[in-house]
């Protein structure tokens, strides 16, 4: 079973605007995907369908050869899939820890097994000191890696990062970038979508293209940087 | 004996009384729809009304419909006032806070008219409130036509201030998007004291027209509070059209169902569908 | 610090056995108002505990629990009535009539975020009420408890309210453990994730309405058994009285929010200020001033009013604050 996902002639209306038309694409294990397009292409309402918040209206989200299309959220959670939010969720009035751990409850039974894998999880992601600190305190950054060891702490196999760079300046942006590497090395298979453009380049060997919710490109790197329909798509804005 | 007269005379009826109930939801869905809070108080502050109508009308011997303009000045001024002291409090705070304090009002209202005025129900009973008019055979009475007459032009007057009038339009700006409406120059805080004082003038007048027409009890503002958040529900939340048709369906309903079902069931028929409503369409029929 | 004799710890062992011996004392010094407004602390805490499960830990205000309060004592009443079941038996068994009836109802209201779920909820006081008027046993009129000289442990008749009031102690000793562990265990952590943010709980892979479900039923149950207690000790129950609005779905409510819903003691702190306050102006009020009925309630209203401007996190946390500095 070499593809943990695949996508298969997703369509997506909302009333009478399409998001997503007609999209496909196969993910193998261990491969880091960079999904990229400007504003509005569709690349959250792509995970949101992929993860169960919203049902497509035609096409299959097939994962580990399971068909997991119109699975509620939490069930595709529980098979492995685990997905950051774009605009951050935590939970606000619990500490960072208890953030982690509530996450870390689901895939581990005992409490104190949990305990141990959220303590894990916070030093991977260096929130270590910020064990105790509420949630609604932290920085944009430390959220953000909040929501990172949170969506570890339930193992999962396929890892959606929705716009887990945005907002972060330089520095924090190459932590991040070294986190996900690490996590990536770990043998997760991670798709990322972004809009900082030198982070996806540096971090993906695959790229995949969303505009107007259709695929426009699907290939590496270079394949896609230097693809006209790419380039038009982004008005010649293009940093690597 | 049903017969085609008596149906379509609760029919017309209940229309005619949709249009006052359709006048009070609109203060709902303005308050809602300018400051997205729910007002869980508005049946109570409408009843209130309606007492402040019987007592002039008992006390200074005024006739409802010229008492009107007094109490919607009354009614609006006690928004404001409600809306700068408490609700300008909890507009950015989170939903339970906002039920919570909606409802400390509510019981204080409420409780307050039970301890002070007395639990017994009031009416009003003006010299025509008797009469009935006949269309052919049809009958209906005359306080449901003056009422809904009355409604029917204050509701055109307000549609017309909002389309027309620079405060109405800025109100709908305000409405449709706040950040939009801050940058071009609109107080926002004005526009959270005059919607809200609107919603409640409106309560207002749907209070001194169906003290008209209804008997008045303490209790009776939990009725018109699900009544209204239906007839909000059903039209859409934001929409001002679809509330005003909800009015219209929901008094329809009311009127008919009066004549089909036992009284004593009529609320618990209005409270299921409410509920059914919420599960298969949470953004109403009208809404988007 | 520890050059202070006295400790939080004393203090709460002081009030625990006062607390304990209190309804004792009432009985022996006749002291009726006293017990009786014990008699509602006690319960009222269970309730109130019991509500908060849902409404402060999944952050679900649901205004309709006297639903589960009314099947309960209704069951109990009509199992010793019309079955001669003993009370006894009877009333755990109304708890578990409460919970079968949360399952409906909670697929019915879950889907509902916040504000409309407690909107539809509010309702069903009145669609209850109704409901047991026209089809209860009893109609309008209600059921009345037998009164059997000779068996009046058989059928829970005790004279006064403070056996009552030891048997809801022992009920809210059993449910402060029970829920204590609960509230610390996952169930506690998946209500707060519910509470905060259900999508990224669903992310997490927690499945919401399930979680709802049980908070609601183990809540269900609890008012149940509140139901046939309250049935026990007036001997008598009819659907307004069951399903009364104010009484067991918002004094509940309130209750908690008074003492502090984010606090696991809250609701009972709140329950030991609300019930003596109404009570007191209640009974005042009707005894000098009985066109005045409702005063109790409108007081209750504003006092609700003004701590959630003034105190939202309730009372509990001044009280924490208060310990602190009397013990430092």
């Amino acid at each position: 079973m070499m593809n943990i996902l695949s996508v298969e002639n997703v369509t997506k209306r909302f009333g009478g605007l399409v998001a997503l038309h007609n999209v496909s694409f196969k993910v193998r294990k261990g491969e880091l995907i960079g999904l990229i397009g400007p504003n509005g292409a569709g690349k959250t309402t792509l995970f949101n369908v992929i993860c169960g918040f919203y049902k497509p209206d035609t096409g299959k989200i097939i994962y580990k050869g399971r068909d997991i299309t119109g699975f509620p959220p939490y069930k595709v959670a529980k098979l492995g899939v685990g997905r950051t939010f774009q605009i951050v969720k935590p939970f606000e009035r619990l500490t960072v820890f208890d953030n982690i751990l509530t996450w870390a409850l689901v895939k581990y039974k005992m409490f104190q097994e949990a305990v141990e894998k959220a303590k894990e999880t916070i030093e991977f992601v260096g929130l270590a000191d910020k064990s105790n600190v509420p949630a609604h305190s932290l920085i944009l950054q430390d959220k953000k890696r909040m929501e990172l060891a949170r969506v570890l702490a339930i193992d999962p196999e396929l890892i959606l990062l929705d716009e887990i760079a945005a907002g972060l300046n330089p520095t924090e942006l190459k932590n991040t970038m070294e986190i996900i590497k690490r996590i990536f090395e770990s043998g997760k298979t991670i798709i990322v979508v972004e809009h900082v453009m030198r982070f996806v380049m540096n971090l993906a060997e695959r790229i995949i293209v969303l505009h107007h919710g259709e695929i426009i490109a699907d290939g590496t790197r270079d394949e896609v940087s230097s693809d006209p329909k790419v380039i038009e798509a982004y008005l010649g804005v293009k940093e690597v | 004996m049903l017969t085609l007269n008596i149906f379509l005379s609760c029919l017309i009826s209940g229309i005619l009384i949709g249009s006052v109930l359709s006048l009070f939801s609109l203060g709902l869905t303005l308050v809602w729809g300018v400051m997205k809070v729910v007002n869980f108080c508005h049946g109570d502050l409408m009843v209130l009304s309606a007492y402040i109508t019987f007592y002039v009308w008992r006390y200074a011997g005024l006739d409802p419909l010229l008492s009107l303009p007094l109490i919607v000045g009354i009614m609006f001024l006690l928004g404001i006032l409600l809306e700068v002291s408490i609700f300008d409090r909890i507009v950015e705070e989170s939903v339970t806070t906002q039920v919570i304090v909606t409802f400390g009002i509510l019981l204080s209202i409420r409780y307050g008219i039970q301890a002070f005025l007395g639990p017994e129900t009031h009416r009003i009973t003006t010299g025509y409130a008797g009469t009935v008019v006949a269309l052919g055979e049809v009958t209906i009475p005359l306080t449901y036509l003056v009422g809904s007459v009355l409604s029917v032009t204050i509701v055109l007057l307000f549609f017309w201030w909002l389309k027309s009038t620079f405060m109405g339009i800025a109100l709908r700006a305000t409405a449709q998007n706040m950040e939009a409406a801050k940058l071009l120059g609109i107080d926002v805080k004005k526009m959270y004291r005059i919607a809200f004082g609107l919603g409640i003038g409106l309560a207002g007048v749907g209070g001194a027209i169906l003290s008209t027409i209804y008997p008045i009890y303490p209790e009776l503002g939990g009725f018109f509070q699900i009544l209204a958040l239906i007839i909000v529900v059903m039209g859409g939340l934001q929409s001002m059209v679809g509330t005003y048709i909800a009015g219209l369906i929901i008094g329809a309903v009311e009127g008919v169902s009066a004549l089909l079902i036992a009284p004593s069931l009529k609320d618990v028929v209005a409270f299921i569908l409410f509920i059914i409503l919420l599960n298969i369409k949470p953004t109403g029929i009208f809404g988007r | 610090m520890k050059s202070k004799k006295v400790e939080p710890k004393h203090l709460l062992f002081c009030l625990g056995i006062l607390i304990l011996v209190l309804p004792l004392i009432t009985l022996i010094l006749d002291l009726p108002f006293l017990c009786n407004t014990l008699f509602l602390c006690i319960i009222y805490s269970v309730m109130a505990l019991a509500w908060n499960l849902l409404g402060g830990y999944g952050g679900q205000i649901h205004l309709g629990y006297c639903a589960f309060f009314g099947v309960g004592a209704y069951v109990t009443a009509i199992l010793a009535v019309f079955y001669d079941i003993t009370p006894w038996v009877g009333i755990p068994i109304g708890g578990a009539f409460a919970t079968l009836l949360s399952i409906p109802l909670g697929f019915a209201f879950f889907k509902l975020r916040k504000l409309w779920f407690a909107m539809a909820t509010l309702t069903l006081s009145t669609i209850f009420t109704l409901l047991f008027q026209v089809l209860g046993p009893g109609g309008s009129v209600g059921i009345t408890l037998p009164f059997s000289p000779g068996r009046e442990l058989y059928y829970m008749s005790f004279h006064g309210p403070w056996v009552y009031t030891y048997i809801s102690l022992l009920v809210l000793m059993v449910e402060i453990v029970v829920l204590y562990r609960l509230v610390r265990g996952k169930l506690g952590y998946f209500l707060l994730a519910i509470r905060e943010d259900e999508d990224a709980a669903m992310a997490a892979g927690i499945n919401v309405l399930k979680y709802k479900m049980i908070a609601m039923g183990i809540g269900a149950f609890i008012m149940g058994i509140a139901g046939g207690i309250w049935v026990v000790r007036f001997r008598f129950i009819d659907p307004y009285t069951a399903f009364d609005q104010i009484n067991f779905s918002l004094y509940i409510f309130i209750a908690s929010i008074l003492g502090g819903i984010h606090h696991f003691f809250g609701p009972i702190l709140g329950s030991l200020i609300l019930m003596p306050l109404t009570e007191y102006i209640r009974v005042l009020v009707v005894s000098h001033f009985p066109s005045y009925y409702g005063l109790h309630i409108m007081v209750a209203g504003i006092l609700f009013l003004v701590i959630s401007l003034l105190l939202p996190s309730g009372v509990m946390p001044l009280l924490e604050k208060l310990l602190e500095k009397s013990f430092k």
